[in-house]
Order: structure tokens, then sequence, then C-alpha cells
């Protein structure tokens, strides 16, 4: 069946008033979270995840989709109205757009940033469907060796890439992998790590992880330092839109964000960060008023959205394609494909072809209606902002208790989220990245099966791991990944001492 | 210094604090590591036994653990995160951290004794005085509708929260 066949299969099943309705929701949600502080994308799939057991997959991934989409908007509306990011990626929408707020252009900022959002959410939504078949195509090849390889691309390039420093981003890889590791060991049946308390055999579950590395942590960190300054929301007056000359500047960004955007998110650890970024600079270098930006660029906020939102649906093809998180909330998706019995990877196109297709149109009908939710009612997702900040941590804590107790109503779970909480707070303290964690956590029990098969098939021979070109080229990249920023620290340090 | 290096430690620990990610990640490696010597590090047949990744991760954050306090030692400032409503330009609460960890911590007593409903009201208020609330009556109030009305939303979902009222009644 070819490509579109099948993404018609996949609207027939998006376009059931059931389905859409779910979307919708899916994309309120995601919006209403990207505007409020404290809770993201990935802890919200988390606590949705015991909800939507009773829902069918399709239901589910669609409204988590919605999620994950529609965080990326509701972001860029805080960044502009009131400068403060709420992820990594809309640190540079907060730069100039915030700016263009305080000028009284913060419709037209609204306005480029939600139609650039669309135009790139929908480029990088057709480059995932074609991208995806063919890529899954290959996956085909891949035997233990391989995906073991792949697996430590992904967990170098995460910790590496994010965050401040390699050794710390390292710190948070190998605590996720060390807390994979609890529970009892499915090969030998031995129980590792679990120290005769029985509720610790089944292993540490992820939503307990994420609740305490991402909510409780998030709780304790803000609370003690809290910013005593109220939040100036800038007012804007009349509809969020953008006049001829706004067009004529945002439309280049918006493709090259896209053009930025994708390729960087389908990476291991491409997250979108490092594409606003890119998107940002290169923007600066083409403008013919280069002197704006910094003070107010609409080619500032055009081209970094537009490549934020690329990014997200460059994330999903090694998601469904291999089976490859490359950011906190796609290794959330991955836990509830897996919640579900499901493998994403290259079977899953095969295997569960109405899903994964289903999945893939709703992204195109999300992203419309995302449009038509944030650009006239950017005003109306603000308002959410009126929700004193001590009952929206409060809540933030309940709804986690419900994500933590509702699984085993045990307390020794409870005492983990505690305990968890309390290392998510000493992450933030010294800046150490959460999300390697959490990529540890869920991909680690992968990586030590499929290491384990690659050596049991080579008779205990080490050298299978590079045996085939595929996976001695992962491992070398993920090798050059880990030694290049310790190279480059070591060389300044040495040119630092040359001088003094 | 540079104005960037010295922007960059705003707000930064203090060199003593700075010591807790170490010792963190090497207490934590030290265990894995000791772990990992109780369980066979290697199968018969060309496998890896259980032991072995156990004590792999123990080592290396064993590496990680010399590795910071290597930075620790030549002055890195391991500056703390940005995050949304925080400032850190402001000294750091103790009570507010105090208040919000007792919240987080209240539950592993109370909510098998008092149930979801009144065990969650109860962290509720102390996240909310963490937060600078002062009127604990109420957010007590508040947080008990809110953990009735989830409790009451999750149950008819399929999501066991125990029985409603304290002591199984």
């Amino acid at each position: 069946m070819g490509i579109l066949e099948s993404l018609l299969q996949g609207f027939a099943v998006a376009l059931q008033p059931v389905n859409l309705l779910w979307a919708l929701v899916g994309c309120a949600l995601g919006t209403a979270i990207g505007v409020l502080p404290g809770i993201g994308p990935a802890l919200t799939i988390t606590l949705l995840l015991p909800v939507t057991v009773s829902l069918s997959p399709q239901a589910a991934f669609i409204i988590f989709a919605g999620v994950f989409y529609g965080a990326m908007y509701g972001g860029s509306t805080t960044s502009i109205l009131i400068n403060t990011p709420g992820e990594a990626g809309s640190m540079i929408t907060a730069l100039e757009g915030n700016k263009m707020a305080k000028k009284g252009r913060g419709a037209a900022a609204l306005a480029t940033a939600a139609i650039g959002s669309f135009v790139a959410g929908t480029i990088g939504t057709m480059l995932l469907t074609i991208a995806a078949p063919a890529i899954s195509e290959i996956a085909f090849i891949f035997g233990p060796a391989e995906y073991f390889a792949l697996a430590v691309l992904a967990f170098t390039s995460v910790s590496v890439v994010l965050g401040a420093s390699a050794v710390r981003g390292l710190l948070s890889l190998f605590f996720g992998l060390g807390l994979a590791l609890v529970g009892i060991d499915y090969q030998s049946g031995q129980p590792r790590l679990s120290y005769d308390v029985p509720q610790l055999l089944d292993g540490i579950g992820i939503t307990i992880v994420l609740c305490a590395m991402f909510a409780v942590g998030e709780i304790l960190y803000v609370a003690s330092r809290r910013s005593l300054k109220p939040q100036q929301v800038i007012d804007i007056s009349g509809p969020v839109a953008m006049s001829r000359e706004d067009w004529k500047r945002s439309w280049k960004p918006w493709l090259r964000g896209s053009a930025i955007g994708f390729p960087i998110g389908v990476m291991p650890a491409g997250g979108s960060e490092i594409p606003t970024m890119l998107s940002y600079a290169v923007e600066r270098r083409l403008s013919s008023n280069p002197e704006e930006f910094g003070h107010g660029a609409i080619e500032g906020v055009a081209g970094p959205e537009a490549a934020n939102n690329a990014a997200v649906a460059g994330v999903m093809v090694p998601l469904l394609t291999l089976g490859l998180p490359t950011s906190a909330t796609a290794a959330v998706m991955l836990a509830a494909f897996q919640n579900y019995g499901l493998n994403p990877g290259p079977t899953l196109f095969t295997a569960n072809a109405e899903l994964v297709w289903g999945i893939i149109a709703s992204l195109y009908i999300g992203n419309l209606m995302l449009l038509v939710l944030n650009l006239p009612m950017a005003k109306l997702w603000v308002k959410l902002l009126a929700i004193p900040t001590p009952h929206l941590y409060g809540g933030i804590l309940v709804f986690s208790l419900v994500g933590v107790y509702g699984v085993s109503r045990s307390w020794v779970d409870l005492a983990i989220l505690a305990a968890l909480g309390g290392v998510g707070y000493l992450f933030r303290c010294f800046s150490v990245p959460v999300a390697p964690a959490l990529i540890g956590l869920i991909l680690g029990p992968m990586a030590e099966l499929q290491l384990r098969r690659a050596l049991a098939i080579g008779q205990g021979d080490p050298t299978i791991l590079v045996s085939s070109p595929v996976a001695a080229g992962l491992l070398l990249a993920a090798a050059a990944l880990l030694v290049i920023p310790f190279m480059k620290a070591f060389r300044q340090d040495a040119a630092a001492s040359a001088k003094a | 210094v540079s104005e960037a290096g010295r922007q960059a430690a705003q707000g930064a620990a203090p060199r003593l604090a700075r010591w807790a990610l170490p010792a963190f990640a090497g207490a934590l490696g030290v265990a894995m590591i000791a772990e990992g010597a109780t369980l066979p590090l290697f199968e018969r047949y060309a496998g890896l036994g259980p032991g072995f990744m156990v004590a792999f991760v123990g080592a290396v954050l064993v590496a990680i653990a010399a590795a910071l306090a290597w930075q620790v030692r030549s002055g890195v400032a391991f500056e703390p995160e940005e995050a949304e409503g925080v400032d850190l330009n402001t000294p750091v609460s103790r009570t507010g951290l105090g208040y919000a960890a007792f919240g987080v911590a209240l539950p592993v007593v109370t909510m098998p004794w008092l149930g979801f409903p009144l065990g969650g009201a109860l962290a509720y208020a102390c996240v909310t005085r963490a937060f600078g609330s002062r009127t604990l009556g109420l957010d007590a109030a508040i947080g008990a509708v809110l953990a009735s009305a989830t409790w009451l939303a999750f149950t008819r979902l399929g999501v066991q929260l125990g029985p409603y009222l304290p002591f199984g009644a």
C-alpha cells in the first residue's frame, strides 16, 4: 500500500467524530499546560497514562500528540506576553517576541508564532509522512548489535548535547540507567538492587520517576527560589493578525526554520534548543535589517518558532520507526506505547498500520486545530495565569499523587516519589539536566537486552558489536560525541594555562 | 572572571554545598558496585550475567563522581537552573523548601491511613503554604474539594485510589 493510501486510511480514523474530540481535548490541554508554569508535556502525558488505560490506543495517542504539539504553541504565548519561556525551545521567542510586545507589536508576534508553528508543523508532518515508512524499511536490517549501538548513540548525544556540561549530563544518564536496573532481571530471574523490598521487585515505575523528577523536583525548587516580582502580562489591543509587511518578512523564516528544525529533530538528542538557536542565527545573518535583532525583529520570532515545531515532528520519526526517543516527551510516549503492549519500531508500520497512520493524520488535524485555538484565543489562554501560584503547585502535587498512588496504593511508591523528588531538586540546584535520566530509564532495559542478545549470538566475542558497518558507524558517532567536548575543554584549559 | 562567568555563577551554591553532587554520585556508584559484586557478572554461555550492568553503571558513576569532585576543586560554579517563576537573585527560602518537602513527604504516612482525599488535602495545604499563602484553613478546604473531586473522577475512570474515608471506612 502506498503512502497516500495509508495516509487516507489514517485520516479515515482521525476524522471519526470521537477521535476529533480527543484531538481537541489534547490540543486544548497541551496549550493550557504550555501556558502554565511548572507542568510540561512529558509530565502531562505521564499523568494521563492511568486515565487513558480505559481508552483505545488510538484515542490515547491522538490526545498525546495534541498535548505534544499544543505545549509548543502555549509556550510561545507566554514567552511573548510575559517573557517566561516555559521550555528551552521558546527561549529565543522570548528574546525577540517579548521586545515586540513591549513595543506594542504583541499581536503581530503572536500571529507570526502561531502561523509559523502551523506552517512548520504541517511541513514537518509531511516530511514525517514521507520519511517514516522509508526509515522503518531500513530498520528491518537492524539486529541486536545495531539496536544496541543506536541506544548508545542516543545515550551519549542526549547527555552530552543537552544541559550545561557533559559530566552532569552523564551523571543524569547513569542515574537513570541505574534506576532501570532495579527489579528482577528478566534473563536470570534474579532480583537486582531491590534490597529485599517486595515492592521493588517489579522495578521502579516510570510514572513515579517522572512525577518525582518533573513535578516534585520542580515544586521543591520553585518553592525555594520563588520570584517575588509580580508577573507583568503585556496587554495586546486589536486582533492577533499581521500586516502585509509582516507577512513579507515572515514567510521565508518559516520555511527556513522548518528546514532547520525537522532534520535536527530527527537526530538523536536534536531536541528543540539547537534548531531554534540555529534558526535565529541564520535569520540574523540573512536579515536586511540586522540592527533590529535584540530589539524585536519579527524574523527572530518567525524562524525559531517554525524550527521549534518542525523539530517536534522530527522527533516523531525515530520514535515511530526505531522506538528511539530523543526527548523527554518522546520517552514518555514510548513508555505509553509499551503500556499498550505495542513496540514502536519497523514492525509498527505493518502490524499496527491503522494506529500509526491514524496518529500521523491526527498530527495534521491537530496542527489546524491549534491554529484555530491559538490565533483568535491567545488572550483567553493567558487568563489561565490568573490561577494563584500556590494553588497551581498544590494542584500539581495532588495530580502527581494520583499518578503514583493510583498505580499500586503503596506507601513505598510514595516514599520513592519523595526521595526521587529530592534528587530532582538536587539536579536543578546544580543544572543537571533531567531528560537524560529519563532516556536512560526507558531505553536502558532495551539496551541491556540487545547487548546480551548480541553477545550471546557472537558467543561472547565483543567484536560482534562492531562487526556490521551500521553498528560500527553508530558507535563511532557516539564515541566522537563523547570525546569531542572533553577534547575542547582540555584544549581551552591548556590555552588558558599557557596564557597565564 | 569574565562578566559572563560572573553572571553564570549568579545564585550558585556555596562551595561546601557543591560537594553534594560528587558525594551523591559516589555513594550511588559504590552501592551499585557492592550490589553488582553479589551477583554473577558473566554467564557460562557467552552472555553477561545479571551483575555486569549493575557493576558497570556503578563504576561509571564513581568515575563521574571523581570528575565532578575535580570540577568542584577547580572552582566550577555549578550554576542553578533557570526556570519559570524562579528568581536566582533571591536567597534560597528554607521555609518555602521546608514546607514543600513536608508536603511531599507527608502522604507517605497519611495516605494509607487517612485515605486519598484527606491525605491529598493536607499535602496541598503544605505546598500552598510553601508558596507563601497564609490562609491554611481555606487552602486545606480547597485541597479537600480538589482531592475529593479527583478521587471521584479517577475512581469512575477505573483508577483505584483506595477508600474515601480514613482507616478504610
